[in-house]
């Protein structure tokens, strides 16, 4: 009984189905698009606005025969078209009728509230997914799809008019991502997993960098870089870098502080900040060799100095790879401060750090500051001998230049008196 | 006992000044130093124009490195030979004789001031070698030791830090660091004035070429040494002569 009753709902539920799709389909089927094109297969089919602007309501046919929408037909979006002649105004096509997750998160972003407040530039769907050609995301002739979105979204991210007019603070994002390690990765080796625009900044709800709820949210940052980079997330939010960022400390940095956003290179680039020959320079000196921030914090000074003037540091401006740079010893996601016992740079762990390039590396290498400041004892100690020597070659050399100062001028005063006499 | 080989030739006299082993061990001694200085200070001063346009070329700086130590290699070899020539050879003895320092030196430092300063007529007079160049002879091991000991230190860093602290080697570097500039700017004021820039030997004073010092130059700069030639001149002939007669 009970079987024969839940039979009779699914056939007629596959009646009701069937009914749907043909009432749906039948304008189309009627009129089949022979209808529609005899006035819009024509390419001078035009409309003459309010203000005069001629807008064409042309359509190529095959071009919608070979779109993902083929074969919803003409009625499919424009539901109100079949009436021939139109109704004076037509419905604007509606995505959501169908595609209801996405309006409802496009809804949510600063290109739907642009519109909302009446910006004529902002994007709406068919801005960023075409119109008739409409492809998914996944066909490389789509418009969103990897290998076109940057230039999708640069149609406006990267124009200068629109650039200047929403006072976009990064200009041409698109040139800076074309160099990057993604970029690359995408537009030229055709590995599609790698980050587009739309991995970091969301796709229908993009938000401002200020809106916390936005991918790029500084705080969400190592979140969103984290899908890919999921090992280093990991390691990075044990970092003391991350309990301060997550703190609200905004000096501490997040991944994009060190690695650049757009632009950002493999780290064995020799144009990444993070490479090994310019992380100290490029990287670590912006903090740690900033006053403000060493001061605000209590964070240790002369860090970035005192390496430079090391021979590692030395090594490292002559261009060595083999010289230790400020990760060699510090880690690189995992940095904690020496205090703590997972520190690499705990006094306990210093001898298996140094010991990573020094083979052999013995207690003595934990004695005594690495970063040699003369504010410890054997600082003060080599600065003294440094101002002895320095005191000591300006006199001897000073004395060297008296003594023979005075041998040349009379030498050459007699060599004047002998020319004179000759 | 002169350390001077007086030759005849010609009816032009020279005096045979330094040994063809000398000069050799002279101009290693230069070429390795120059290299030194070259390849040290481009390791310090990686900013300067004349490093700038190599600097952060990862091989060129390996090279740097090992053009380095080579050099040190063969500045210390050369130390250890030349410490078994002093003491070892007769010549050696002579030289070592030759640059003990005396309280003439100082007198002759005060007699050269006074002189050049025209509070005196006299010009100092030397023997075999004058206040400079013992002065000179001095420093160069001086230098020699502190450096060879440092730059070893640094060299086998990991040795070093079996039996000293870290701060030990940055005590090191930095007396490494400026030896270097007292031994280069003493080389440039004082060895360079008196074989090169001095106005009677200027452009070059070419007895570490070809070993010889001419009869004017004798007299001019090592007049005592001169002086006990020509006394002695006969006598050494007498000598020489019967030499050659065995």
């Amino acid at each position: 009984m009970q079987n024969k009753f839940n039979h009779q709902i699914v056939l007629s539920r596959f009646f009701v189905f069937v009914g749907v799709v043909l009432l749906f389909h039948l304008p189309s089927f009627l009129y089949a698009q022979d209808a529609c094109s005899e006035c819009h297969g024509q390419s001078d089919f035009i409309s003459v606005d309010d203000d005069g602007n001629e807008i064409s309501l042309f359509v190529d046919e095959q071009e919608f025969a070979k779109s993902i929408h083929a074969d919803l037909g003409c009625e499919g979006c424009h539901f109100d078209a079949a009436e021939i002649p139109h109704a004076e105004t037509l419905e604007k096509v509606d995505c959501g009728m169908c595609h209801d997750t996405a309006l409802a998160e496009y809804q949510k972003s600063i290109h739907y509230q642009a519109i909302e407040e009446g910006s004529p530039d902002a994007p709406a769907c068919a801005d960023c997914h075409g119109k008739h050609d409409i492809q998914p995301s996944a066909n490389p002739e789509s418009r969103v799809h990897p290998l076109k979105v940057a230039a999708t979204c640069a149609r406006c991210h990267s124009d200068p008019k629109i650039v200047q007019k929403y006072d976009i603070p990064i200009a041409d994002a698109l040139a800076a991502y074309q160099k990057s390690v993604h970029g690359v990765a995408v537009l030229s080796e055709k590995k599609f997993d790698a980050a587009t625009c739309s991995s970091c900044h969301g796709s229908h709800e993009i938000h401002t960098l200020d809106d916390p709820s936005s991918p790029i949210f500084w705080k969400n940052v190592p979140e969103t870089c984290g899908q890919c980079h999921g090992e280093i997330y990991e390691q990075y939010t044990t970092s003391v870098h991350w309990s301060a960022a997550k703190k609200g400390i905004r000096n501490a940095p997040v991944c994009t502080d060190c690695h650049g956003e757009h632009e950002v290179k493999s780290p064995q680039d020799p144009a990444s900040p993070v490479h090994p020959l310019r992380v100290a320079a490029a990287t670590c000196e912006r903090c740690h060799a900033s006053e403000l921030i060493t001061g605000r914090y209590g964070i240790a000074d002369e860090r970035v100095a005192t390496f430079e003037d090391s021979y590692h540091g030395l090594a490292i401006k002559g261009g060595s790879l083999a010289a230790a740079n400020c990760a060699s010893c510090h880690g690189i996601h995992n940095i904690l401060p020496s205090s703590d016992p997972k520190s690499m740079v705990n006094p306990a762990n210093l001898a298996k750090t140094c010991g990573s390039c020094h083979a052999g590396a013995t207690a003595n290498f934990a004695k005594g500051p690495v970063h040699l400041t003369t504010s410890t004892t054997p600082g003060r100690v080599v600065q003294f001998v440094q101002t002895f020597y320095i005191w000591l070659i300006v006199i001897v050399i000073g004395a060297m230049i008296l003594h023979n100062g005075a041998d040349f001028i009379r030498r050459s005063r007699k060599h004047i008196r002998k020319r004179a006499e000759e | 006992m002169s350390a001077l080989t007086k030759i005849e030739k010609n009816e032009t006299t020279a005096y045979v000044r330094w040994s063809l082993n000398e000069r050799i061990q002279h101009w290693t001694l230069a070429i390795s130093f120059i290299l030194l200085v070259v390849t040290g200070f481009a390791l310090k001063y990686p900013e300067s124009w004349w490093v700038r346009p190599f600097a952060g070329v990862e091989w060129l700086f390996n090279l740097r490195g090992l053009v380095h130590r080579i050099c040190g290699a063969v500045f210390l070899g050369l130390g250890v030979y030349h410490a078994f020539y002093m003491f070892g050879t007769h010549r050696g003895r002579q030289l070592i004789a030759a640059f003990r320092p005396s309280l003439k030196d100082l007198r002759d430092v005060g007699q050269n001031m006074a002189y050049n300063l025209g509070l005196s007529k006299h010009p100092p007079q030397f023997s075999h070698f004058s206040y400079m160049e013992k002065a000179e002879y001095f420093a160069l091991i001086w230098g020699a030791v502190i450096m060879g000991v440092t730059g070893l230190m640094l060299w086998f860093e990991n040795i070093t830090l079996k039996f000293f602290p870290k701060w030990a080697i940055d005590l090191v570097t930095v007396i490494h660091l400026y030896e270097a500039w007292l031994a280069t700017l003493a080389i440039v004021v004082w060895h360079f004035y008196y074989v090169i820039l001095n106005p009677d030997v200027y452009p070059l004073n070419t007895s570490m070429i070809d070993g010889k010092l001419t009869e004017k130059e004798m007299r001019d700069e090592y007049f005592l040494e001169w002086e006990a030639l020509q006394k002695g001149d006969e006598r050494e002939a007498e000598a020489e002569k019967s030499e050659r007669a065995e």
